[in-house]
């Protein structure tokens, strides 16, 4: 390989702290590019079926892309965990912007696979290719924020390192449990509980080795243009003015707001949640290393009753989760409780819909003070937030059933409330109705990871970009929505940020050229680039089909089905399932019955082991 | 004779120096030229309110909450809401 590529995998086991190295095939190089690509057919490769996601046998693909630490614009700081998820049992992949990619990429690795579980707390140091396990005991039990000074200040002594810490909602396998990265996170499915099972409190990584780059020059030149339709690109400049919470009016006003646990679409007092008073908060602005657009907000809390309380962010959704979806309008407790929830190592989206969950099932005399440990549940209520973001991250009382996760607090609580349980395959919705944007519902619906908007996102439909698609029509959604989670997989693989990639802000062709500057290989043009998504995705697929999924659990909570949304710009729309997921298995080449994938598809995308695989499980059409 | 009220946000509102307006038309109005003359009276929305719908486009227009696929598709009869908010991206 001649660029971007170190060319190496780690392995380290925590069992018996037996490390191992071994070369990057470079046939999957050529077939999945690299990123959540590669990732996700290593974790393909050595992940056992049926495997407890919390178990030692349970596996961590830690991966990196070959923009992944290079001098280009808005994907620099990427990189990706993929596992099996404890909440979800699915395939996952959680994503993360933050300096620890480019140190373990600068330590000598592209991929590091963590398994096994260590005896006791422990940290694992890696020191420009050097692995060392050290006793994390004494951090064992702190928050996030404490953890990290404590590993790089007083543990290792190199404040240059970069880490991934959980926090005690980690330790005790809260199934949304973060792993916290700096000041940002691996946030969702579960990852943190993943590293709490096998007593792995943090990671912590340092290199300074170069990254290699085919051909330096033509890569600036590229990078130049990049800059240039970036720079002309309206969006990108509102994101450095408000983040990705610049989107917080535009959701509402299209009536696709999640208002007190998905019941309405529209939240009444958005404006005082909106981009101004968090502007007026916000004392830094940051970013990506490279990168012109730095989304990233530092906000702090002056005065008031939350005085003091900062975090990077709130980012879109939280405004949301901690905001609109519990009636609370007040920015300064959406601040704190986004701080709290990073300090503790919850997931922002998750708690705040298990906490909407809780409300809702309160508000309906389905669960009383006696379930609550005494506690009246109510929308508008910020220490009824707070009180339950701290019960759920150290499983105290009525927080231990909620840090299962919505579909499993439901199931155990019974009495219909599985019908407002917002969940897809476990994992909680992030901050957008289903119901009136189509395609990006079923983005949702069908994605390999559950809930998440993430993996397919239907701007065509949310900001008209790169072409407007009615949001309220169901037919070509399906087709739609297999485009747009082919190419973000492709991005995910390169390591490009996903802003400004699925509008298209910065042209696919240019990036695919960059691509090949900086790795030395053709990978072909955008096409090329939809077809490496399309087979990355059907990895990932097979690899929960080998898990035992199919249609049945491509579906949503009742509500979406069978709720019309009852006021706002999109009253009336439901999700209009069945059509739009017919669609969608044609468009993939699977079978529509079943929603198995087809060795037909499977070879003409060079996949024939995995055909294989499913076969012998009676698993594939 | 009908009346529209347009709301403007973020800085689309600070450049109309207003956070809305109300508009009476003169029997069906095309959005198009809805928005020329709405242009025309906020001298600063000029160039945010040029390439709708194109890679170009500042702004987002929306009546009663969707937006009109293409622009001059839209016609006003009176009662709408329109909101024109930044172009954005986040989530």
């Amino acid at each position: 390989m001649q660029g971007a590529y170190m060319g190496k995998i780690l392995r380290v086991n925590l069992t018996d702290k037996k490390v191992s190295e071994s070369p990057l095939p470079e046939e999957y190089v050529r077939k999945y590019i690299g990123g959540r690509g590669i990732a996700a057919r290593l974790l393909y490769d050595v992940m056992s079926p049926g495997t407890d996601p919390l178990s030692p046998d349970s596996k961590m693909v830690w991966g990196t892309g070959p923009l992944t630490g290079l001098p280009v614009q808005a994907c620099s700081s990427g990189w990706v965990v993929t596992a099996k998820s404890p909440a979800t049992g699915t395939y996952f992949r959680s994503r993360c912007v933050s300096n620890l990619g480019i140190m373990l990429k600068r330590s000598g690795y592209d991929f590091l696979i963590i398994e096994g579980k260590a005896e006791s707390p422990t940290y694992v140091y890696i020191d420009n290719g050097e692995v060392e396990f050290g006793d994390a005991s004494s951090l064992w039990g702190t928050t996030t924020d404490l953890a990290e000074y404590l590993l790089k200040n007083h543990l290792i002594r190199n404040p240059r390192v970069e880490t991934a810490v959980i926090g005690p909602a980690g330790e005790r396998l809260v199934k949304y449990a973060i792993i916290q990265c700096g000041t940002r996170q691996l946030g969702r499915g579960g990852m943190g509980a993943i590293m709490g099972s096998k007593n792995l409190k943090a990671l912590a990584v340092y290199g300074d080795k170069p990254i290699p780059i085919a051909d330096e020059e033509l890569l600036k030149e590229l990078v130049r243009e990049q800059i240039a339709q970036l720079s002309a690109a309206h969006g990108a400049k509102r994101m450095q003015r408000y983040g990705t919470a610049a989107i917080h009016t535009l959701i509402n006003q299209i009536g696709d707001y999640p208002y007190k646990n998905f019941w309405g679409t529209y939240f009444p007092e958005h404006e005082k949640l909106d981009g101004e008073g968090r502007v007026k908060r916000t004392i830094r602005n940051a970013g990506c290393p490279n990168c012109l657009i730095n989304c990233w907000k530092i906000t702090y809390v002056r005065e008031g009753p939350y005085a003091g309380a900062w975090v990077d962010g709130p980012e879109y959704e939280t405004f949301c989760t901690f905001g609109g979806l519990l009636d609370i309008s007040n920015l300064d407790a959406t601040i704190a409780a986004n701080q709290l929830a990073d300090l503790y190592g919850i997931d922002t989206i998750s708690a705040g819909v298990a906490i909407a969950f809780a409300i809702e099932a309160f508000e309906r005399g389905i669960i009383t003070t006696k379930d609550t440990d005494g506690m009246v549940l109510k929308w508008r209520d910020e220490e009824v937030m707070m009180k339950l973001i701290k019960k759920i991250a150290f499983r105290e009382g009525f927080g231990d059933l909620l840090a299962e996760g919505v579909k499993i607090a439901s199931e155990r609580i019974g009495k219909g409330s599985e019908e407002f349980a917002i969940h897809i395959k476990g994992l909680e919705l992030p901050a957008y109705d289903p119901r009136p944007v189509k395609a990006h519902g079923l983005g949702m619906v069908t994605s390999n990871i559950g809930g998440s908007h993430a993996l397919s996102y239907g701007t065509q439909e949310v900001f008209g970009l790169p072409t407007a698609v009615d949001r309220f029509a169901v037919e070509g959604k399906g087709k739609l929505t297999k485009f747009n989670q082919d190419r973000l997989t492709w991005g995910e693989c390169c390591i490009w940020c996903t802003f400004p990639t699925r509008t298209e802000w910065h042209k696919p062709d240019l990036l695919t050229k960059i691509v090949a500057a900086a790795t030395g290989i053709d990978f072909g043009g955008f096409d090329s680039a939809l077809k490496i998504g399309e087979r990355v995705w059907n990895v990932e697929k097979a690899f929960n089909v080998r898990e035992g999924f199919d249609r049945r659990h491509d579906t949503l909570p009742a509500r979406f089905l069978k709720e019309p949304i009852p006021e706002g710009p999109s009253k009336g729309q439901k999700f209009e399932l069945e059509p739009m997921l017919d669609e969608y298995y044609q468009a993939r080449g699977w079978d529509v019955a079943t929603g198995l994938p087809t060795r037909n598809k499977l070879e003409e995308l060079g996949l024939k082991d995995i055909a294989d695989d499913l076969e012998k499980m009676g698993r594939l059409r | 004779m009908g009346k529209v009220t347009v709301k403007f946000y973020q800085d689309v509102r600070d450049a109309a120096g207003v956070p809305s307006v109300e508009v009476e038309t003169e029997g069906p109005t095309p959005l198009t030229l809805f928005l020329n003359n709405l242009a025309e009276r906020f001298e600063k929305l000029k160039p945010m309110l040029a390439n709708l719908q194109t890679e170009r486009a500042a702004v987002i227009v929306l009546v009663n909450g969707r937006a009109p696929i293409p622009p001059s598709s839209a016609v006003l009869v009176g009662g709408e809401e329109i909101s024109i908010l930044p172009m954005v991206e986040g989530g």
